[in-house]
């Protein structure tokens, strides 16, 4: 590939004052969010950049497993927060957002479709962690929304001697169904709609398009099911945090 | 016998600030199996709130209920709900057909298939619904009807005592009365009703005892006779407050 000079990159900064004269045009007051924006992409590649480049050079799998981790980490992080209305919230999107990184690595490098190599191993999870952090933030919050909106159902379903996974269960098909909307729909307009990144750079980068394609397919299989197993570990932790022993429907304070 | 028994029952809550609130302060009542017994107050007296202790849907603070004579949370909470069945008070149906919601209760115990007509069809009839309805989606029904599927829901797991939240408050008069007859069959045939209601006339059709609540207090316990003969205390139903002047 190409390689890009530093010139050229600040060359690129025109896109970015296009955006500022826009924002201006149109008075919609988002030219500190853009600026903000820039400088964060900036710093942030740029970091990750040195990062990688440090790693790579270790060879050491221990490195990798720990910036694997890391990331996972601020996923896990970051889905907990959006779904702290759950109790344990973070200790739930952790547990599901490691499971789910590890397994995927696990079936990839077990089939032989990505070496076991850290410029393999780091984006691919790199990959997997951006796109199941959305469906743990999504199913913590439509389980919470569908038990509090259902909690006549939910409690007449207990009195009716439904144990609480039965009493949950309308709550959890939902919960499951719109949170893996945008995932399907994603895979569904591959191709024509969008291109995904990793196909467009690996043509950038100057492999055959149908190799490019393979790879992406796998991808894209891989990234329809890893937030499914996420989901699905994230609703079985979660609906338990809303009943206790006594098979009551807990809903905390003001409930 | 006493069947359903409050002895000093406080039930405290948090809201949404994290306060402590009071909801019942030291009910003691006691309701005589057979009977049908009101619970009766203004709105937001707490009438609910005990309903939900004895299906055991939350727990009191202090003091002790006992069902049958043991002490609730001496009770597997599967045996209780067995015997002590809740129609809620908004029509609490699940998404999907008449039979569905009939059979919920056998089906998730695997008692009978989800899909077992018969059944279906013989607690229909008990509630007085035609047969015809076994298939309809739950949302095109009436409000009178949905309450009689609610009703037969409950009564699928034949359980001896039946708590109804308000069963007929939005019901027109006709359908109102047959849910009222159907309380007296079912109790003629030996299951004991205790119903919240702030109908007075509801009350008198009904009820052979009563409690009366006031912000989570018992403000009259007796038998309907007594209610009736206690001034302030209906003036409260009627008006949502004692001295009964607006
Ligand atoms: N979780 C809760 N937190 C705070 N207050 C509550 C809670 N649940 C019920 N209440 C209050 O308790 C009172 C009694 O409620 P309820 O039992 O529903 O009354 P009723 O059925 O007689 O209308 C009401 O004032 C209600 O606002
Ligand atoms: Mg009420």
């Amino acid at each position: 590939m190409t390689e890009i000079s530093t010139f050229q990159v600040l060359l690129s900064l025109v896109f970015v004052a296009g955006a500022l004269y826009f924002s201006r045009l149109f008075k919609v007051k988002m030219g500190k969010d853009i600026v903000v924006s820039a400088v964060r992409a900036f710093v942030q590649l740029l970091a990750i950049g040195y990062v990688l480049d440090f790693v790579f050079g270790l060879d050491s799998p221990l490195w990798v497993v720990l910036m694997i981790a890391i990331m996972a980490g601020v996923a896990a992080y970051n889905s907990g927060k959006r779904g702290a209305k759950v109790k344990n919230s973070y200790l739930i999107s952790s547990i599901a957002i490691f499971f789910t990184t590890f397994v995927t690595i696990l079936v990839l490098s077990g089939f032989g479709i990505i070496p076991f190599e850290a410029q393999y191993i780091i984006p691919v999870s790199g990959m997997v962690i951006g796109n199941v952090m959305n469906g743990a933030s999504l199913a913590l919050m439509r389980l919470d929304d569908e038990l509090k909106s259902n909690r006549v159902r939910v409690e007449a379903a207990l009195s009716l001697g439904a144990a609480p996974i039965q009493a949950a269960a309308p709550a959890l098909k939902k919960a499951v169904v719109t949170s893996m909307v945008p995932v399907v729909d994603r895979a569904k307009v591959v191709g024509i709609v969008s291109l995904p990144g990793g196909m467009s750079g690996m043509i950038l980068a100057g492999a055959s398009p149908l190799a490019a394609v393979k790879f992406q397919i796998v991808i894209m299989y891989m990234l329809l099911g890893s937030p499914f197993l996420t989901v699905a570990i994230v609703n079985l932790l979660a609906y338990r945090q809303y009943f206790n022993r006594q098979r009551q429907l807990v809903l905390g304070p003001g409930n | 016998m006493a069947i359903v028994q409050f002895e000093n029952v406080t039930l405290r809550k948090k809201d949404e600030k994290n306060n402590e609130v009071t909801i019942l302060s030291d009910l003691s009542f006691s309701v005589e199996a057979g009977t049908v017994f009101a619970l009766a107050g203004p709105s937001g007296s707490g009438k609910s709130s005990a309903l939900r202790l004895i299906n055991r849907l939350d727990d009191c603070s202090s003091g002790n209920i006992y069902i049958d004579g043991k002490e609730i949370r001496a009770w597997d909470v599967r045996d209780l709900r067995n015997k002590v069945g809740f129609m809620f008070q908004e029509a609490a149906l699940f998404e999907g057909t008449v039979m569905e919601n009939v059979l919920y209760g056998l089906c998730i115990r695997g008692l009978r298939k989800c899909e077992h007509e018969p059944t279906a069809l013989e607690l229909l009839k008990q509630v007085g619904l035609s047969p015809e309805l076994l298939h309809r989606n739950v949302e095109s029904l009436s409000g009178g009807q949905k309450q009689r599927v609610n009703l037969a829901r409950t009564l699928a797991l034949n359980p001896d005592i039946i708590l109804m939240d308000e069963p007929t408050s939005s019901l027109d008069p006709a359908a109102t009365r047959t849910i009222e007859n159907l309380i007296q069959e079912l109790n003629a045939q030996g299951r004991t009703f205790i119903v919240v209601s702030h109908s007075l006339e509801q009350i008198e059709r009904l009820a052979s005892a009563c409690v009366v609540l006031d912000a989570g207090r018992k403000v009259f316990a007796g038998s309907t006779r007594e209610l009736f003969a206690a001034r302030e205390i209906t003036n409260l139903l009627i008006n949502g407050k004692e001295d009964g002047d607006d």
